[in-house]
Protein backbone atom coordinates (compact mmCIF):
# COMPACT_ATOMS: atom_id res chain seq x y z
CA UNK A 1 0.00 0.00 0.00
CA UNK A 2 1.62 3.70 -0.65
CA UNK A 3 1.51 6.42 1.28
CA UNK A 4 -1.49 8.76 1.57
CA UNK A 5 -1.39 11.09 -1.00
CA UNK A 6 -1.21 14.47 1.17
CA UNK A 7 1.85 12.95 2.58
CA UNK A 8 2.96 12.16 -0.85
CA UNK A 9 2.03 15.40 -1.97
CA UNK A 10 4.17 17.05 0.92
CA UNK A 11 7.34 15.22 -0.29
CA UNK A 12 7.21 16.45 -3.15
CA UNK A 13 6.79 19.57 -2.29
CA UNK A 14 9.94 19.39 0.22
CA UNK A 15 11.94 18.12 -2.67
CA UNK A 16 11.05 20.79 -5.01
CA UNK A 17 12.79 23.38 -2.34
CA UNK A 18 15.07 21.38 -1.60
CA UNK A 19 16.22 21.08 -5.30
CA UNK A 20 15.41 24.73 -5.46
CA UNK A 21 17.89 25.62 -2.50
CA UNK A 22 20.49 23.09 -4.07
CA UNK A 23 20.46 24.87 -7.20
CA UNK A 24 21.52 28.48 -5.57
CA UNK A 25 23.82 26.57 -3.20
CA UNK A 26 26.40 28.11 -4.82
CA UNK A 27 25.46 32.03 -3.95
CA UNK A 28 25.02 33.36 -0.14
CA UNK A 29 21.41 33.78 1.02
CA UNK A 30 22.94 35.31 4.00
CA UNK A 31 20.84 38.47 5.58
CA UNK A 32 17.75 37.60 3.03
CA UNK A 33 14.17 37.49 4.27
CA UNK A 34 12.35 34.17 3.71
CA UNK A 35 10.67 35.92 1.20
CA UNK A 36 13.94 36.74 -0.82
CA UNK A 37 15.21 33.84 -0.34
CA UNK A 38 12.77 32.37 -1.78
CA UNK A 39 12.86 34.95 -4.63
CA UNK A 40 16.28 34.38 -5.64
CA UNK A 41 15.93 30.68 -5.53
CA UNK A 42 13.17 30.75 -7.99
CA UNK A 43 15.51 33.39 -10.46
CA UNK A 44 18.30 31.34 -10.31
CA UNK A 45 16.10 28.52 -11.22
CA UNK A 46 14.94 30.31 -14.48
CA UNK A 47 18.81 31.56 -15.05
CA UNK A 48 20.08 28.15 -14.96
CA UNK A 49 17.15 26.73 -17.36
CA UNK A 50 17.54 29.55 -19.67
CA UNK A 51 20.89 28.75 -20.02
CA UNK A 52 20.67 25.00 -20.48
CA UNK A 53 17.99 25.88 -23.36
CA UNK A 54 21.30 28.11 -24.94
CA UNK A 55 23.59 25.35 -24.84
CA UNK A 56 21.06 22.61 -26.29
CA UNK A 57 19.81 25.20 -29.17
CA UNK A 58 23.76 25.56 -29.95
CA UNK A 59 24.75 22.18 -30.20
CA UNK A 60 21.96 22.36 -32.73
CA UNK A 61 18.28 20.72 -30.91
CA UNK A 62 15.21 22.11 -32.61
CA UNK A 63 13.33 21.51 -28.84
CA UNK A 64 15.91 23.09 -26.34
CA UNK A 65 13.18 23.69 -24.02
CA UNK A 66 12.11 20.38 -23.60
CA UNK A 67 15.58 18.78 -22.83
CA UNK A 68 16.36 21.83 -20.77
CA UNK A 69 13.52 20.80 -18.41
CA UNK A 70 14.66 17.00 -18.84
CA UNK A 71 17.77 18.08 -17.46
CA UNK A 72 16.85 19.62 -14.48
CA UNK A 73 14.36 17.38 -14.08
CA UNK A 74 16.66 14.11 -14.46
CA UNK A 75 19.46 16.24 -12.11
CA UNK A 76 16.31 16.74 -9.52
CA UNK A 77 15.49 12.74 -9.43
CA UNK A 78 19.40 12.12 -9.39
CA UNK A 79 19.66 14.12 -6.81
CA UNK A 80 17.01 11.83 -4.44
CA UNK A 81 18.34 8.78 -5.05
CA UNK A 82 21.72 9.54 -4.17
CA UNK A 83 20.11 11.47 -0.89
CA UNK A 84 18.45 8.40 0.26
CA UNK A 85 21.44 6.30 -0.96
CA UNK A 86 23.89 7.58 1.11
CA UNK A 87 24.89 7.77 4.52
CA UNK A 88 26.98 10.73 4.37
CA UNK A 89 25.62 13.87 3.91
CA UNK A 90 25.39 15.24 0.44
CA UNK A 91 28.54 17.55 -0.31
CA UNK A 92 28.22 18.98 -4.25
CA UNK A 93 29.90 22.39 -4.20
CA UNK A 94 29.38 23.70 -7.60
CA UNK A 95 25.58 22.95 -8.76
CA UNK A 96 25.92 24.03 -12.08
CA UNK A 97 28.60 21.37 -12.73
CA UNK A 98 26.24 19.06 -11.13
CA UNK A 99 23.74 19.63 -13.61
CA UNK A 100 25.59 20.38 -16.59
CA UNK A 101 27.31 16.36 -16.23
CA UNK A 102 23.66 15.86 -17.65
CA UNK A 103 23.83 17.86 -20.17
CA UNK A 104 25.79 15.10 -22.87
CA UNK A 105 23.43 12.34 -21.93
CA UNK A 106 20.14 13.95 -21.96
CA UNK A 107 21.50 15.18 -25.73
CA UNK A 108 22.95 11.92 -26.91
CA UNK A 109 19.66 10.66 -25.44
CA UNK A 110 17.44 12.64 -27.19
CA UNK A 111 19.26 12.18 -31.04
CA UNK A 112 18.33 8.74 -30.75
CA UNK A 113 15.10 9.65 -30.45
CA UNK A 114 14.69 11.37 -33.70
CA UNK A 115 14.11 9.77 -36.95
CA UNK A 116 15.42 10.73 -39.66
CA UNK A 117 12.74 9.76 -42.83
CA UNK A 118 14.51 7.71 -45.88
CA UNK A 119 13.38 9.87 -48.97
CA UNK A 120 12.72 8.80 -52.02
CA UNK A 121 15.09 10.84 -54.68
CA UNK A 122 12.17 12.33 -57.20
CA UNK A 123 11.92 11.98 -60.61
CA UNK A 124 12.15 15.44 -61.52
CA UNK A 125 11.77 19.09 -60.11
CA UNK A 126 8.81 19.72 -57.84
CA UNK A 127 6.59 22.46 -57.68
CA UNK A 128 7.54 23.16 -54.16
CA UNK A 129 11.36 23.49 -54.90
CA UNK A 130 9.14 26.64 -57.48
CA UNK A 131 7.80 27.93 -54.15
CA UNK A 132 10.96 28.36 -52.26
CA UNK A 133 12.88 29.66 -55.62
CA UNK A 134 10.22 32.51 -55.63
CA UNK A 135 10.29 33.64 -52.15
CA UNK A 136 14.16 33.40 -52.04
CA UNK A 137 14.13 35.82 -55.19
CA UNK A 138 11.22 38.11 -53.48
CA UNK A 139 13.32 38.27 -50.47
CA UNK A 140 16.52 38.81 -52.45
CA UNK A 141 14.73 41.63 -54.45
CA UNK A 142 13.05 43.25 -51.22
CA UNK A 143 14.83 42.39 -48.49
CA UNK A 144 18.31 43.72 -49.56
CA UNK A 145 19.78 46.32 -50.70
CA UNK A 146 21.73 46.21 -54.08
CA UNK A 147 25.03 46.04 -52.77
CA UNK A 148 23.98 42.92 -50.55
CA UNK A 149 22.57 41.20 -53.16
CA UNK A 150 25.45 41.73 -55.14
CA UNK A 151 27.60 40.16 -52.47
CA UNK A 152 25.87 37.27 -51.81
CA UNK A 153 24.57 35.77 -55.08
CA UNK A 154 29.08 36.51 -55.80
CA UNK A 155 29.76 34.38 -52.59
CA UNK A 156 27.88 31.32 -54.08
CA UNK A 157 29.73 30.99 -57.53
CA UNK A 158 31.84 28.51 -58.58
CA UNK A 159 32.93 25.31 -56.55
CA UNK A 160 35.69 23.92 -54.81
CA UNK A 161 39.08 25.91 -55.17
CA UNK A 162 36.98 28.13 -57.99
CA UNK A 163 35.02 28.89 -55.72
CA UNK A 164 37.88 29.88 -53.10
CA UNK A 165 39.33 32.05 -55.40
CA UNK A 166 36.02 33.71 -55.85
CA UNK A 167 35.45 34.37 -52.62
CA UNK A 168 39.11 36.09 -52.00
CA UNK A 169 37.67 38.07 -55.55
CA UNK A 170 34.64 38.92 -53.98
CA UNK A 171 36.63 39.93 -50.81
CA UNK A 172 38.47 42.09 -52.22
CA UNK A 173 36.12 43.83 -54.73
CA UNK A 174 33.92 44.95 -51.44
CA UNK A 175 37.45 46.39 -49.61
CA UNK A 176 36.38 43.89 -46.75
CA UNK A 177 38.71 40.67 -45.09
CA UNK A 178 37.94 37.14 -46.86
CA UNK A 179 37.20 36.64 -42.75
CA UNK A 180 34.91 39.84 -42.96
CA UNK A 181 32.81 38.71 -45.54
CA UNK A 182 32.05 35.49 -44.27
CA UNK A 183 30.31 37.20 -41.60
CA UNK A 184 28.58 39.48 -43.32
CA UNK A 185 27.26 36.69 -45.66
CA UNK A 186 25.93 35.22 -42.60
CA UNK A 187 23.78 37.94 -41.47
CA UNK A 188 22.65 38.52 -44.99
CA UNK A 189 21.64 34.78 -44.76
CA UNK A 190 20.01 35.24 -41.39
CA UNK A 191 18.21 37.91 -42.88
CA UNK A 192 17.00 35.89 -45.94
CA UNK A 193 16.09 32.96 -43.92
CA UNK A 194 13.72 35.15 -42.14
CA UNK A 195 12.04 36.45 -45.27
CA UNK A 196 12.32 33.32 -47.16
CA UNK A 197 10.57 31.12 -44.27
CA UNK A 198 7.88 34.07 -43.30
CA UNK A 199 6.74 33.68 -47.49
CA UNK A 200 6.46 30.52 -47.19
CA UNK A 201 4.11 30.12 -44.59
CA UNK A 202 1.96 32.62 -46.57
CA UNK A 203 2.40 30.89 -49.68
CA UNK A 204 2.63 27.15 -48.44
CA UNK A 205 2.15 26.70 -45.06
CA UNK A 206 2.52 22.90 -44.34
CA UNK A 207 5.81 22.88 -46.46
CA UNK A 208 7.31 24.80 -43.36
CA UNK A 209 9.47 22.78 -41.09
CA UNK A 210 8.16 22.41 -37.32
CA UNK A 211 9.27 25.13 -35.19
CA UNK A 212 11.22 24.33 -32.65
CA UNK A 213 10.34 25.86 -29.63
CA UNK A 214 7.29 24.43 -28.00
CA UNK A 215 7.71 22.90 -24.61
CA UNK A 216 8.26 19.03 -23.84
CA UNK A 217 5.12 17.96 -22.47
CA UNK A 218 3.23 19.62 -25.39
CA UNK A 219 5.14 17.25 -27.85
CA UNK A 220 3.99 14.03 -28.52
CA UNK A 221 5.43 11.23 -30.93
CA UNK A 222 4.18 8.73 -32.65
CA UNK B 1 31.90 48.50 -49.47
CA UNK B 2 30.61 52.51 -49.78
CA UNK B 3 27.51 52.02 -52.52
CA UNK B 4 24.29 51.74 -51.32
CA UNK B 5 23.35 49.47 -48.35
CA UNK B 6 26.64 50.10 -46.11
CA UNK B 7 27.78 46.72 -45.17
CA UNK B 8 28.57 46.68 -41.34
CA UNK B 9 31.46 44.80 -40.36
CA UNK B 10 32.10 44.40 -36.52
CA UNK B 11 35.76 43.36 -35.47
CA UNK B 12 35.13 41.61 -32.19
CA UNK B 13 35.48 38.02 -34.10
CA UNK B 14 39.09 38.38 -34.69
CA UNK B 15 40.62 37.39 -31.27
CA UNK B 16 37.67 34.28 -31.82
CA UNK B 17 39.79 31.69 -34.00
CA UNK B 18 40.35 29.38 -30.72
CA UNK B 19 36.88 29.49 -29.40
CA UNK B 20 35.24 29.01 -32.70
CA UNK B 21 37.70 25.88 -33.24
CA UNK B 22 36.67 24.57 -30.00
CA UNK B 23 32.86 25.49 -30.55
CA UNK B 24 33.01 23.80 -34.19
CA UNK B 25 34.37 20.70 -32.46
CA UNK B 26 31.69 20.83 -30.12
CA UNK B 27 28.66 21.11 -32.11
CA UNK B 28 30.04 17.67 -34.08
CA UNK B 29 30.81 15.54 -30.66
CA UNK B 30 34.16 15.74 -31.28
CA UNK B 31 35.63 16.85 -27.83
CA UNK B 32 36.37 14.13 -25.71
CA UNK B 33 33.59 14.04 -22.81
CA UNK B 34 35.72 15.26 -19.90
CA UNK B 35 36.12 18.53 -22.33
CA UNK B 36 32.59 18.53 -23.37
CA UNK B 37 31.33 18.70 -19.75
CA UNK B 38 34.09 21.26 -18.96
CA UNK B 39 33.22 23.43 -21.93
CA UNK B 40 29.20 22.72 -21.12
CA UNK B 41 30.35 24.34 -17.22
CA UNK B 42 32.23 27.32 -19.08
CA UNK B 43 29.40 28.36 -21.41
CA UNK B 44 26.78 27.75 -18.50
CA UNK B 45 29.11 30.68 -16.28
CA UNK B 46 30.00 32.96 -18.68
CA UNK B 47 29.32 36.51 -18.81
CA UNK B 48 26.67 38.07 -21.04
CA UNK B 49 29.37 39.11 -23.52
CA UNK B 50 31.00 35.59 -24.11
CA UNK B 51 27.84 33.94 -24.42
CA UNK B 52 26.32 36.82 -27.26
CA UNK B 53 29.82 36.17 -28.65
CA UNK B 54 29.48 32.22 -28.59
CA UNK B 55 25.81 32.88 -29.91
CA UNK B 56 26.61 34.29 -32.59
CA UNK B 57 29.83 31.96 -33.52
CA UNK B 58 27.66 29.39 -33.18
CA UNK B 59 24.85 30.24 -35.45
CA UNK B 60 27.59 31.36 -38.32
CA UNK B 61 29.37 27.52 -37.33
CA UNK B 62 25.79 25.98 -38.30
CA UNK B 63 25.93 27.66 -41.72
CA UNK B 64 29.42 26.67 -42.72
CA UNK B 65 28.79 23.42 -41.82
CA UNK B 66 25.58 22.88 -43.46
CA UNK B 67 27.54 24.61 -46.74
CA UNK B 68 30.38 22.34 -46.34
CA UNK B 69 28.14 19.39 -45.80
CA UNK B 70 26.07 20.61 -49.23
CA UNK B 71 29.34 21.24 -50.84
CA UNK B 72 30.96 17.73 -49.48
CA UNK B 73 33.64 19.90 -48.32
CA UNK B 74 33.37 17.50 -44.93
CA UNK B 75 35.68 14.80 -43.81
CA UNK B 76 34.29 11.33 -43.17
CA UNK B 77 34.16 11.64 -39.86
CA UNK B 78 32.78 15.33 -39.59
CA UNK B 79 30.20 14.15 -42.09
CA UNK B 80 28.61 11.26 -40.16
CA UNK B 81 28.85 13.41 -37.40
CA UNK B 82 26.60 16.33 -38.85
CA UNK B 83 24.27 13.49 -40.22
CA UNK B 84 24.23 11.76 -36.67
CA UNK B 85 23.88 15.43 -34.73
CA UNK B 86 22.55 17.90 -36.59
CA UNK B 87 20.31 16.61 -39.57
CA UNK B 88 17.60 15.73 -37.18
CA UNK B 89 16.94 19.17 -36.79
CA UNK B 90 14.74 21.28 -38.26
CA UNK B 91 16.75 24.38 -37.76
CA UNK B 92 19.08 22.86 -39.61
CA UNK B 93 17.09 21.59 -42.48
CA UNK B 94 15.36 25.49 -42.67
CA UNK B 95 19.60 26.43 -43.29
CA UNK B 96 20.11 23.00 -45.50
CA UNK B 97 16.94 24.08 -47.73
CA UNK B 98 18.03 28.03 -47.92
CA UNK B 99 21.55 27.19 -49.02
CA UNK B 100 20.38 25.24 -51.69
CA UNK B 101 17.79 27.47 -53.36
CA UNK B 102 20.82 29.93 -52.93
CA UNK B 103 23.24 28.34 -54.67
CA UNK B 104 20.42 27.58 -57.63
CA UNK B 105 19.54 31.62 -57.76
CA UNK B 106 23.37 32.50 -58.25
CA UNK B 107 23.67 29.60 -61.10
CA UNK B 108 20.67 31.16 -62.59
CA UNK B 109 21.95 34.56 -62.40
CA UNK B 110 25.43 33.11 -63.70
CA UNK B 111 23.75 31.24 -66.78
CA UNK B 112 21.90 34.75 -67.39
CA UNK B 113 25.11 36.78 -67.90
CA UNK B 114 26.58 34.27 -69.88
CA UNK B 115 23.23 34.84 -72.00
CA UNK B 116 24.24 38.35 -71.88
CA UNK B 117 27.48 37.92 -73.19
CA UNK B 118 26.06 35.70 -76.37
CA UNK B 119 23.70 37.72 -77.65
CA UNK B 120 26.24 40.65 -77.81
CA UNK B 121 28.62 38.33 -79.82
CA UNK B 122 25.68 37.34 -82.33
CA UNK B 123 25.96 40.11 -85.13
CA UNK B 124 29.35 39.28 -85.31
CA UNK B 125 29.03 35.67 -85.98
CA UNK B 126 26.89 37.29 -88.63
CA UNK B 127 28.15 36.16 -91.82
CA UNK B 128 28.23 39.50 -94.13
CA UNK B 129 28.11 38.60 -98.02
CA UNK B 130 31.15 41.17 -98.96
CA UNK B 131 33.15 39.71 -95.91
CA UNK B 132 32.77 36.37 -95.89
CA UNK B 133 36.96 35.79 -96.91
CA UNK B 134 37.81 38.35 -94.45
CA UNK B 135 36.23 37.30 -91.63
CA UNK B 136 37.52 33.36 -91.36
CA UNK B 137 39.75 34.12 -88.49
CA UNK B 138 37.24 35.88 -87.27
CA UNK B 139 34.67 33.36 -87.32
CA UNK B 140 36.67 30.84 -86.33
CA UNK B 141 37.21 33.00 -82.93
CA UNK B 142 33.85 33.45 -82.55
CA UNK B 143 32.56 29.86 -83.11
CA UNK B 144 35.00 29.30 -80.27
CA UNK B 145 33.79 31.79 -78.27
CA UNK B 146 30.27 30.53 -79.08
CA UNK B 147 30.84 26.73 -78.41
CA UNK B 148 32.60 27.44 -75.22
CA UNK B 149 29.26 29.84 -73.98
CA UNK B 150 27.25 26.67 -74.94
CA UNK B 151 29.64 23.75 -73.22
CA UNK B 152 29.22 25.87 -70.31
CA UNK B 153 25.51 26.79 -70.62
CA UNK B 154 24.99 23.00 -70.54
CA UNK B 155 27.45 22.47 -67.53
CA UNK B 156 25.51 25.43 -65.56
CA UNK B 157 22.46 24.03 -66.83
CA UNK B 158 23.02 20.12 -65.47
CA UNK B 159 24.52 21.59 -62.05
CA UNK B 160 21.36 23.18 -61.93
CA UNK B 161 19.51 19.95 -62.55
CA UNK B 162 21.51 18.04 -59.98
CA UNK B 163 20.69 20.98 -57.35
CA UNK B 164 17.30 21.09 -58.19
CA UNK B 165 17.02 16.92 -57.85
CA UNK B 166 18.58 17.88 -53.90
CA UNK B 167 16.44 20.86 -53.40
CA UNK B 168 13.40 18.22 -54.46
CA UNK B 169 15.08 15.97 -52.00
CA UNK B 170 15.03 18.30 -48.72
CA UNK B 171 11.34 19.44 -49.72
CA UNK B 172 10.01 16.26 -49.37
CA UNK B 173 12.51 15.93 -45.71
CA UNK B 174 10.29 19.07 -45.43
CA UNK B 175 7.11 17.78 -45.75
CA UNK B 176 7.49 15.15 -43.97
CA UNK B 177 9.00 16.91 -41.06
CA UNK B 178 5.48 19.41 -41.97
CA UNK B 179 3.42 16.03 -41.43
CA UNK B 180 5.30 15.62 -38.01
CA UNK B 181 4.46 19.32 -37.15
CA UNK B 182 0.93 18.98 -37.80
CA UNK B 183 0.71 15.82 -36.06
CA UNK B 184 2.67 17.99 -32.80
CA UNK B 185 -0.02 20.82 -33.25
CA UNK B 186 -2.60 18.90 -33.06
CA UNK B 187 -1.35 16.99 -30.10
CA UNK B 188 -0.77 20.85 -28.63
CA UNK B 189 -4.50 21.49 -29.20
CA UNK B 190 -5.72 18.63 -27.65
CA UNK B 191 -3.41 19.34 -24.65
CA UNK B 192 -4.96 22.69 -24.21
CA UNK B 193 -8.69 21.01 -23.99
CA UNK B 194 -7.56 18.03 -22.10
CA UNK B 195 -4.52 17.73 -18.74
CA UNK B 196 -1.52 16.34 -20.13
CA UNK B 197 -1.05 13.02 -20.18
CA UNK B 198 2.70 13.85 -18.63
CA UNK B 199 0.71 15.34 -15.44
CA UNK B 200 -1.89 12.49 -15.88
CA UNK B 201 1.10 10.29 -15.42
CA UNK B 202 2.67 11.80 -12.59
CA UNK B 203 -0.48 12.10 -10.93
CA UNK B 204 -1.25 8.19 -11.22
CA UNK B 205 2.43 7.09 -10.55
CA UNK B 206 3.11 9.73 -7.45
CA UNK B 207 -0.16 10.37 -6.14
CA UNK B 208 -2.84 7.43 -6.90
CA UNK B 209 -5.23 10.12 -8.73
CA UNK B 210 -5.38 12.92 -6.27
CA UNK B 211 -2.10 14.72 -6.67
CA UNK B 212 -0.19 17.63 -7.93
CA UNK B 213 -0.29 19.24 -11.47
CA UNK B 214 3.35 20.47 -11.40
CA UNK B 215 2.67 22.83 -14.59
CA UNK B 216 -0.60 24.60 -15.58
CA UNK B 217 -1.01 26.19 -19.09
CA UNK B 218 -3.20 29.07 -19.81
CA UNK B 219 -3.59 31.12 -22.76
CA UNK B 220 -3.54 34.52 -22.80
CA UNK B 221 -5.07 37.26 -24.84
CA UNK B 222 -3.20 40.60 -24.94
CA UNK B 223 -4.67 43.73 -23.40
CA UNK B 224 -5.85 45.71 -25.65
CA UNK B 225 -7.46 42.75 -27.65
CA UNK B 226 -9.45 41.78 -24.48
CA UNK B 227 -13.05 43.05 -24.33
CA UNK B 228 -15.22 43.80 -21.49
CA UNK B 229 -12.21 44.78 -19.62
CA UNK B 230 -12.15 41.32 -17.87
CA UNK B 231 -8.97 39.94 -16.18
CA UNK B 232 -7.95 36.50 -17.10
CA UNK B 233 -7.25 34.20 -13.71
CA UNK B 234 -4.63 32.05 -13.22
CA UNK B 235 -5.17 29.75 -10.72
CA UNK B 236 -2.37 28.32 -8.70
CA UNK B 237 -2.74 25.21 -6.77
CA UNK B 238 -0.77 23.79 -4.54
CA UNK B 239 2.56 21.37 -5.28
CA UNK B 240 2.73 23.02 -8.76
CA UNK B 241 6.21 24.27 -9.77
CA UNK B 242 5.77 26.36 -13.14
CA UNK B 243 3.05 28.14 -14.92
CA UNK B 244 3.24 28.84 -18.18
CA UNK B 245 1.28 31.23 -20.18
CA UNK B 246 0.90 31.26 -23.44
CA UNK B 247 0.73 34.67 -25.01
CA UNK B 248 -1.61 34.92 -28.13
CA UNK B 249 0.75 37.62 -31.09
CA UNK B 250 -1.45 36.63 -33.72
CA UNK B 251 1.19 36.42 -36.43
CA UNK B 252 4.56 35.87 -35.82
CA UNK B 253 6.83 38.67 -36.49
CA UNK B 254 9.98 38.65 -35.14
CA UNK B 255 13.06 36.11 -34.68
CA UNK B 256 12.62 35.95 -30.79
CA UNK B 257 10.76 37.89 -28.42
CA UNK B 258 11.13 39.31 -25.11
CA UNK B 259 8.50 39.05 -21.80
CA UNK B 260 8.98 41.30 -18.94
CA UNK B 261 7.05 40.24 -15.50
CA UNK B 262 5.67 43.25 -13.69
CA UNK B 263 3.25 43.36 -10.19
CA UNK B 264 0.47 45.78 -9.49
CA UNK B 265 2.86 48.12 -7.83
CA UNK B 266 3.85 47.74 -11.51
CA UNK B 267 7.79 46.27 -10.37
CA UNK B 268 9.87 43.98 -12.91
CA UNK B 269 10.24 40.54 -11.96
CA UNK B 270 11.55 38.66 -14.21
CA UNK B 271 12.69 39.42 -17.72
CA UNK B 272 13.03 36.58 -20.18
CA UNK B 273 14.83 37.35 -23.40
CA UNK B 274 14.90 35.37 -26.59
CA UNK B 275 12.00 33.54 -27.06
CA UNK B 276 10.84 31.97 -29.63
CA UNK B 277 6.75 32.02 -30.91
CA UNK B 278 4.62 28.87 -31.72
CA UNK B 279 2.16 28.45 -33.81
CA UNK B 280 -0.41 26.08 -32.40
CA UNK B 281 -3.98 25.47 -34.50
CA UNK B 282 -4.65 29.05 -36.43
CA UNK B 283 -2.90 30.85 -33.33
CA UNK B 284 0.72 31.68 -32.91
CA UNK B 285 1.58 31.62 -28.93
CA UNK B 286 4.81 33.29 -27.41
CA UNK B 287 5.23 30.71 -24.45
CA UNK B 288 6.56 31.80 -21.21
CA UNK B 289 6.98 30.02 -18.18
CA UNK B 290 7.09 31.42 -14.64
CA UNK B 291 8.22 30.01 -11.05
CA UNK B 292 5.19 29.53 -8.77
CA UNK B 293 7.58 31.26 -6.39
CA UNK B 294 7.53 34.57 -7.88
CA UNK B 295 3.92 34.59 -8.12
CA UNK B 296 1.23 35.76 -5.18
CA UNK B 297 -2.42 36.47 -5.11
CA UNK B 298 -1.84 39.27 -6.83
CA UNK B 299 -2.50 41.27 -10.52
CA UNK B 300 0.74 41.28 -12.82
CA UNK B 301 0.96 42.03 -16.55
CA UNK B 302 3.60 40.53 -18.87
CA UNK B 303 4.95 43.38 -21.45
CA UNK B 304 6.20 41.70 -24.56
CA UNK B 305 8.40 43.09 -26.91
CA UNK B 306 9.93 41.67 -30.50
CA UNK B 307 13.09 41.49 -31.10
CA UNK B 308 13.87 42.25 -34.72
CA UNK B 309 16.91 41.02 -36.77
CA UNK B 310 17.92 44.77 -37.13
CA UNK B 311 18.18 44.69 -33.34
CA UNK B 312 16.82 45.95 -30.50
CA UNK B 313 13.15 45.73 -29.27
CA UNK B 314 9.90 46.58 -30.00
CA UNK B 315 6.85 46.88 -27.67
CA UNK B 316 4.50 44.74 -28.95
CA UNK B 317 1.62 44.86 -25.93
CA UNK B 318 0.84 44.22 -22.32
CA UNK B 319 -0.70 40.98 -21.57
CA UNK B 320 -2.70 41.52 -17.74
CA UNK B 321 -3.79 38.62 -15.34
CA UNK B 322 -4.84 37.91 -11.41
CA UNK B 323 -3.31 35.09 -10.06
CA UNK B 324 -5.44 33.32 -7.49
CA UNK B 325 -3.79 30.62 -5.08
CA UNK B 326 -5.92 27.34 -4.62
Amino acid sequence: MGEPADRQAARERELEEEFLAFLNSDRSEVGLTPAEVVNHRARRYVEIHARLVRLFAWRGCHEPEFLADRALDRAKQTLKKRDSSETEPRDIPNPVGYVCSFVRFIFLEWLTEQRTPELPIPSGKSDVDEVALDCLDQCLEGALGPEERKVICEYYQGQKRAKIDNRKEVAGRHNLSVNALRIECHRIRRRLRTCVFACMRLKRPEMIPGNSAFPSEDRTRA
Amino acid sequence: MKTGHELKVETHYKNSGLLEGKLRRYILGQLTQQDEERFDQRLMTGDDEFLQEVEEITELLHDELVEDYVSEKLSAAERTAFELRLLPSRKISEKLMLDRALRVVARRKKISLAEHLRGWLHPVLMPAPVAVCTSVLLLAGGWSVHRIGLLQGRLDEAASRQTSLTMAQASLRSQVDAERQKNDALARELVVAAPRPADLKQRLTSTGGQGIVAVASFILKPGSRRGGGQTARVAIGSGQILVELKLDVGVDEYPSYRAALYDSSDSELIVEGKIRAVPAGNSVYVPVQLPVQVLRADDYQIRLSGAPASGGFLMIDSYPFRVTRQ
